[in-house]
């Protein structure tokens, strides 16, 4: 079975943020929230470097174990997603994400959260695949329809690959091996500490 | 011993190139005859199994005028550069030519090479000029395009911390093994989002699944075990001459009204968080997800919300009763005989006993916490950042759940557990044989009071006025 | 206020029944049709179909790894 992952190639991004645009456009994402985001590290000094950063869609999901209404879920794909109905914008799985994947909509009271709202994959929802009230709640479904995130197919230096893990880890070693080169998969060691294997 | 070595080949090597006579003659000596065939060889051989990037680590090229500044440039880092023995070279070979994979060092991507594979030189690689396995330290003949190293060695690692400007690789790996959040910038409007990783989030969640649901859990089901085996065991604590009938006042209106305030907003505080730590193991298997959200979200709104009528709650009765609580050595004559619980003994009290004084110090100083960081908590980021937020939480949670355990044994003392004690912030008035009982010294105190307001002292008389 | 008016009256009162049966009728059978009207409302995923795989190597797919391959 095919296990989604994305990998951010950081001796690659330049920090165009098209990922991020492209995100935001495919899925109408709601105003304030960004799913996916460029992160750049050491700017303007030597090493600097850039990564594009969204929900890691981890094995055993943090934002999961700690929702106090369970309104997560993972996909045989391993691409966690989350019930918007059961939610209750409470911000436990911002506290316990490790990527700041979680976002929020300030509709409530107080710095009150509204639903929460993360990178699907462009994986949709527990609504039906590719339905109006689907998109309406959680953006468009790609994988159902037989592509990939949008993020990654609009990457302009092809340094975010999403897709199935073995065959995008094959990827990005034939790159270094081609080219000599290795940021060490960045995010890779936090999300997959366990068993990292690029 | 190796990098005195490593030291000695580099200065040799390099010694020519920044014409230095007085080190190494014997190379300088070789470096211009062997200058002269190699300018004349063809450039670019295809010559796979040829050490063909001969020199990449002197970046010295055989073509060129002897050229200091070509010498600069190709040499950033000499010391790492020309660290590499010789023999080396006959085992590297160009990854372009023939796809063999990389030369060894590079091909541990997971490994940071901080100074050799930085990014400005990565992938660009020339094809020299010279097949010559030993190529002289010569003159380039024109400006050439670095050549990046292929590290063999592996390069001894960085002082952990210090001054110097950290490489990305090396601010990740550092980040990883001590557990430290990354940091970069954004160009979103959303500050929060510029940590890359906070793996502070894992620690936080191991505390909140684990340890906080084990303190919450032992606790209160600590206490009810306890409560219920006392009232087993003691049963009911009896007025000792029975209810005399007369009564006296002991709360007025507000202190009754504050009391209440305090303990029904705490009640239904304590019940909407108790459903957010254990309500999805207990209560969600029984009404089923959608109901359980429901609740869970009316719980959330109201436990927002009675957060301000229950610190007001406990200010007024900070103010109200602060004068009344200050330990003194009457509570602990009453600690030491068990507070009358255990045995026979009837300790003196005021109007609070040592029991009530750490009820209200309980309530006041850990509700004042609890308020405080629960404030924060919902005003999220507003003061601090998320691994302020996930230690407030645990604060709020931990000391919320040890105030209900202790709440839970002053509901019991002073409902079940002991007779007419309710009455006193029931309605206000306590039997006088039970005021007599357990807080003599106050009954002393108000009968003076009352006493004085009726006739006053002697003192004030004037004398003979009778 | 005699037989011809009450005979006036009876008539508007008839009128105006026939008025709000028709009405009430109206309503009743515009609503029902209005919904059907907009698509047929989808149900949420059951549980077995919140997790099934979705993700298909099709050419789509196939296309965007061999272009990253560079």
């Amino acid at each position: 079975m095919a296990r989604m992952k994305f990998l951010c190639d950081s001796d690659r991004c330049i920090e165009c943020n098209a990922c991020v645009t492209a995100c935001k456009n495919e899925n109408e994402v709601p105003w304030g929230i960004n799913r996916r985001r460029v992160v750049t590290i050491n700017d303007g000094k030597a090493g600097e470097r850039s990564i594009s950063m969204a929900c890691m869609h981890c094995t055993d999901a943090p934002c999961a174990a700690v929702c106090p209404v369970s309104c997560f879920y993972t996909t045989a794909d391993a691409i966690v997603l989350h019930d918007k109905d059961l939610c209750i914008g409470c911000g436990y799985c911002f506290y316990a994400c490790p990527f700041g994947a979680p976002q929020y909509p300030k509709v409530g009271n107080f710095g009150g959260r509204g639903k929460m709202d993360k990178c699907t994959y462009c994986a949709g929802g527990p609504q039906q695949d590719n339905t109006a009230a689907e998109y309406a709640q959680y953006g468009a479904n790609r994988i159902a329809e037989g592509k990939l995130p949008l993020c990654a197919e609009m990457c302009s230096t092809r340094s975010l690959m999403a897709g199935d893990g073995d065959i995008i880890a094959s990827i990005y070693k034939e790159r270094v091996q081609k080219r000599g080169y290795g940021s060490g998969a960045w995010g890779w060691r936090t999300a997959y500490r366990e068993t990292v294997d690029v | 011993m190796s990098m005195l070595r490593s030291t000695l080949i580099a200065l040799a090597a390099a010694a020519p190139l920044l014409g230095a006579p007085a080190l190494a003659q014997a190379p300088a000596a070789e470096a211009p005859p062997a200058a002269a065939p190699a300018a004349e060889a063809p450039p670019a051989p295809a010559q796979p199994q040829a050490p063909a990037p001969a020199q990449p680590q002197t970046g010295a090229q055989p073509q060129a005028p002897a050229d200091a500044g070509a010498a600069a440039r190709t040499t950033t880092d000499p010391q790492v550069r020309q660290a590499l023995p010789p023999a080396s070279q006959t085992q590297q070979q160009l990854p372009q030519d023939d796809g063999a994979g990389p030369p060894q060092g590079s091909s541990e991507v997971q490994a940071p090479v901080p100074e050799v594979q930085s990014a400005g030189e990565t992938g660009q690689r020339q094809v020299p000029n010279s097949a010559d396995p030993e190529q002289p330290t010569g003159t380039p003949a024109a400006p050439q395009p670095q050549v990046a190293p292929t590290p063999v060695q592996p390069i001894p690692a960085p002082p952990p911390l210090g001054n110097r400007n950290l490489s990305a690789e090396e601010l990740e790996l550092q980040s990883a093994l001590t557990g430290r959040r990354i940091t970069g910038i954004v160009s979103i409007p959303d500050d929060k989002l510029a940590v890359l990783v906070q793996p502070e989030g894992r620690d936080w969640r191991a505390f909140r699944n684990s340890t906080m649901m084990w303190i919450g859990g032992v606790a209160i089901l600590g206490v009810l075990a306890v409560l219920a085996l006392f009232f087993l065991v003691r049963g009911r604590i009896r007025m000792r001459h029975g209810p005399s009938g007369r009564t006296m006042q002991r709360f007025n209106f507000l202190e009754r009204s504050l009391h209440w305030l305090t303990a029904s907003t705490f009640i239904v505080l304590a019940l909407s968080g108790l459903n957010l730590v254990y309500g999805r193991h207990l209560l969600r298997p029984v009404i089923g997800p959608e109901a359980f959200t429901t609740v869970s979200e009316l719980g959330k709104i109201a436990h927002n919300f009675l957060a301000f009528p229950f610190t007001l709650g406990v200010l007024g009765l900070l103010a109200l009763w602060v004068r009344d609580n200050i330990p003194n050595k009457l509570d602990w004559v009453w600690l030491k005989n068990g507070g009358g619980f255990i045995g026979d003994a009837h300790p003196q009290a005021g109007r609070f006993n040592g029991g009530q004084k750490a009820v209200f110090w309980i309530t006041v100083l850990g509700g004042g916490a609890v308020a405080a960081s629960g404030f924060l908590l919902m005003f999220p980021f507003f003061v601090l950042n998320i691994e302020g937020q996930q230690i407030g939480h645990m604060l709020h949670s931990v000391l919320s759940m040890l105030m209900i355990a202790a709440m839970l044994a002053h509901i019991y003392i002073g409902s079940l557990g002991m007779e007419g004690a309710f009455s006193a912030m029931g309605s206000g008035k306590v039997d006088y044989n039970w005021a007599r009982e357990h807080h003599s010294m106050w009954v002393d105190d108000e009968l003076k009071r009352a006493h004085e307001s009726v006739r006053p002292e002697p003192a004030t008389r004037p004398a003979g006025a009778d | 206020m005699h037989d011809g008016n009450e005979n006036k009256v009876a008539e508007r009162r008839g009128f105006l029944k026939t008025l709000g049966l028709a009405g009430g009728a109206a309503a009743a059978a515009a609503a029902p049709a209005a919904a059907q009207a907009q698509a047929p409302r989808p149900r949420k995923e059951t549980e077995v179909e919140k997790v099934a795989a979705r993700y298909r190597e099709t050419d789509h797919v196939k296309a965007f790894y061999r272009t990253n391959r560079y």
